[in-house]
């Protein structure tokens, strides 16, 4: 049982999960390399070569023995106004062996200086997969996403088909879907209801069926869906041989394809999951099969707020 | 009151800043009026493109519009509410234009979606004009340019655009029989 994080002891092995990022070099005592700096004595922050110990929550501590061996502090301190690292330092300068409590600001620097990583160095970058105009991209388990740009999310009509053949059985698409406003439905075709929101005379979602199962998005709209998955079932209620290809198109002619033949088992397959992220779309292979109907789909995928006539059928 | 420059035809320039001295920013805005066709009313966008010399865009994050509603130096921004009977409108702060900004175009598509297609031959009306972002006074206005369009679905209206140390407009009036999509070649965009 997982106990409540609110009465669990407090964990004093993580101090840096307090922070809300990083700091610049982790192990670094922040005031000591400062009075360092302001004081003319470094250069530049000064890392420490071994990991700093655990904070404990109790300022006070008593002084105890090092941990570590540490170097002893530079005997003569030319205190300045602006230096941190003052007379009145807590650390007994006649101590040999400087204590060292895990809040102790003044901890004494390497003799050797070394330049702390860039910033950007100790930033992870996660780079955006796109895709031009014209060319195509095809989704695996390792990369299932790409994200559109801002003019490939908001020009002309997304076109998401899936190309398969009688061979699969009766593949049919449809959607669950959550608009800005926080409207959540299901987008399904085969229960007439083609248009996402219902009814609409301006809809943000179309489903078709030309040649293949089509779903379409109308882009110049596109600030006003929040997130939609595409699944695919049978409309008969009979086993599909998975296979045939989900091809993405934008408006520009750029494509994803996501080979379905990796979907094994299930009634129904989750294959695409697209959320709008400050106006660009970002597309995701799901390939994820499950037992059950859209009803378990969409709860699965957090959309929570349909309600349902039956393991199919949403209620307006 | 009236503009500097009313009915300006196709072609036809004028420098903005030899005619208001110590100018600082612009509104462009595009009146359209597409009567009972509210699926052209609906599917109307307008779009600025921020050229270089070569005259093609500097990036793609200098295409402004609904999705993208400034440059990255916000020298150019899309209202997302036009004001004074404009459909749409951006502002333009002329100072804070990159120096390798030469053109600044401004275009009106008709989106494609899914639903039924129109084109911008069914349009009553459309006008361009440039005012004063210092007190809204109207500098100029183009003549109508509804009139000479018919299956074209993209429009570049007019453009705002460097003349040694002087800000010009000028009227464009040209169409795109394959729209955005034609738009976005000329300007060397990714759809």
């Amino acid at each position: 049982m997982i106990a409540d994080p609110r009465f669990a002891p407090k964990r004093t092995d993580l101090p840096w999960l307090r922070r809300r990022r990083l700091p610049k070099s982790a192990q670094q005592p922040p005031a000591r390399g400062l009075g360092e700096f302001l004081a003319g004595r470094s250069t530049h922050q000064q890392p420490e070569p071994t990991p700093a110990p655990a904070m404990p929550p109790t300022p006070a501590a008593p002084p105890t023995p090092a941990a570590r061996p540490t170097p002893a502090r530079p005997p003569a301190v030319v205190s300045s106004s602006l230096d941190l690292d003052g007379p009145a330092a807590p650390a007994p300068p006649a101590t040999p062996a400087p204590v060292s409590s895990s809040l102790d600001l003044d901890e004494p620097a390497p003799p050797q200086a070394r330049p702390a990583p860039a910033r950007e160095e100790l930033r992870r970058k996660r780079v955006d997969v796109r895709v031009g105009n014209g060319e195509r991209f095809i989704t695996s388990p390792t990369e299932p996403t790409v994200t559109l740009t801002a003019l490939q999310s908001g020009i002309g009509t997304l076109t998401i088909e899936a190309a398969a053949s009688a061979e699969v059985g009766d593949l049919r698409l449809g959607c669950a879907y959550e608009l800005a406003d926080g409207f959540e439905l299901t987008m399904q075709m085969t229960q007439g209801n083609r248009f996402a929101p219902p009814h609409s005379k301006r809809p943000i979602v179309v489903g078709g069926h030309d040649r293949f199962e089509r779903v379409q998005l109308d882009l110049r709209q596109c600030r006003a869906l929040k997130r939609l998955i595409v699944y695919a079932f049978s409309e008969k209620r009979q086993p599909l041989r998975w296979g045939g290809t989900l091809i993405t198109t934008t408006h520009g002619g750029a494509r994803i394809e996501t080979p379905l033949d990796v979907l094994a088992g299930g009634d129904i397959a989750v294959l695409m999951s697209i959320y709008q992220v400050r106006g660009e779309l970002v597309v995701r292979a799901e390939m994820q099969t499950l037992f059950g109907d859209v009803r378990e789909v969409a709860r699965a995928y957090g959309y929570d707020r349909i309600n349902w006539l039956d393991g199919r059928t949403p209620v307006e | 009151m009236e503009p500097i420059l009313a009915d300006m035809k196709r072609g036809a320039n004028v420098s903005l800043t030899r005619e208001v001295p110590g100018l600082r920013g612009l509104v462009v805005g595009i009146r359209w009026n597409a009567g009972s066709e509210t699926a052209l009313a609906d599917n109307m966008t307008m779009a600025t493109i921020l050229c270089g010399t070569d005259g093609r865009a500097l990036s793609e994050q200098h295409f402004v519009f609904f999705n993208q509603l400034a440059s990255p130096e916000l020298s150019v921004q899309q209202l997302e509410q036009a004001r004074g009977g404009d459909q749409e409108q951006i502002e333009i702060d002329l100072d804070a234009v990159p120096a390798q900004v030469a053109r600044i175009v401004v275009v009106a598509y008709v989106n494609e979606g899914p639903a039924q297609k129109r084109t911008l031959g069914q349009l009553r009306s459309c006008v361009v004009r440039v005012l004063n972002q210092d007190g809204n006074a109207e500098l100029v206005r183009s003549e109508e340019l509804a009139n000479s369009l018919h299956s074209e679905t993209a429009l570049a209206l007019g453009e705002v655009y460097r003349h040694n140390t002087e800000w010009k407009f000028k009227v464009l009036g040209q169409g795109y029989s394959k729209g955005i999509a034609g738009i976005a070649a000329d300007y060397g965009l990714t759809l």
